[in-house]
């Protein structure tokens, strides 16, 4: 599971859920109303759709790297946002591992929307148990 | 460069805070995530990024303040870093501090001109020691500008 190269995922996930969306803003306490309220990120140009919030999109592949290398202590993961989640929409996660030393474990991950938008871009270091 | 009129920004104190995550809330984040619950009273590593962004004495609408940019107008991340030290726990008070990085300005050719506030949290445990490293950045798409 953890050879250079070696594939992650893909995994697809559920469709994003505008109710966990909320309550995502309470374990954040993140009042933005672009994770709550169709008509702003309307007004804002963005569509009609609420928009997840990023660390939500982060918790997603990091689960799925979690289950890739069971065990595993998460040391680094870098993320960057190239999109806009919304409500409903269908994310992929996949990735491949781009190097192995020892115990510790470096992947590269993506999340991708049902349209192949990549929406996020990540690198993480994962230490595997001994 | 840091953008005009915020050249005191880099390395501005943030507000340090402290906090303490019940394990109800390890639940209710798995709920979230539609995935599983960490064994024993361990923290998920994103809970790195919420001790941190809630611990912190500033609130997303204070930094956004610091960057003289209304929470209305729709604050979105661009890129979020965790670096995890030590493992973290349920029911364990953690103290935060950290720092603006700096405020740059881009161009987009579909949105104009915006900005990119960069930002530093460190997670202390009770012992004084570092478990988690935070660094973010919000972007802040700016209507009313000339540049």
């Amino acid at each position: 599971m953890t050879e250079i190269n070696r594939h992650i995922g893909p995994v697809v996930l559920a469709p994003i859920d505008p109710e966990r969306m909320k309550a995502m803003a309470v374990v954040l306490d993140d009042p933005n109303t672009i994770h709550l309220d169709p008509a702003v990120v309307q007004a804002l140009g963005f569509g009609n759709r609420t928009i997840n919030q990023g660390p939500a999109n982060c918790g997603y592949v990091i689960d799925v790297l979690l289950d890739h290398v069971p065990g595993a202590f998460l040391e680094r993961f870098a993320a960057r946002f190239l999109g806009n989640v919304f409500s409903g929409d269908v994310l992929t996660v996949e990735g491949k591992v781009t190097e192995v030393d020892g115990v510790s474990v470096g992947c590269t991950v993506w999340l991708e929307n049902q349209d192949r938008a990549r929406v996020l871009q990540a690198d993480a270091v994962l230490r595997r148990p001994v | 460069m840091t953008v005009e009129g915020f050249e005191h920004l880099p390395g501005h104190p943030l507000r340090p805070g402290a906090i303490t995550i019940p394990a109800a809330e390890r639940e209710l984040l798995a709920e979230v995530l539609r995935g599983p619950v960490v064994a024993g009273d361990g923290l998920h590593p994103l809970h790195a990024y919420i001790v941190a962004q809630r611990g912190i004495g500033e609130s997303i609408e204070d930094l956004c303040t610091l960057a003289d940019f209304p929470i209305e107008d729709g604050p979105m991340m661009g890129s979020l870093q965790i670096e995890l030290h030590g493992s973290m726990h349920a029911d364990t008070e953690y103290r935060i501090e950290g720092e603006v990085v700096d405020m740059l300005r881009k161009h987009g050719s579909l949105r104009g001109p915006f900005d990119l506030l960069t930002y530093r949290e460190r997670v202390l445990d009770p012992a004084g020691v570092m478990v988690a490293e935070l660094t973010n950045t919000f972007v802040l798409f700016r209507k009313d500008t000339s540049d």
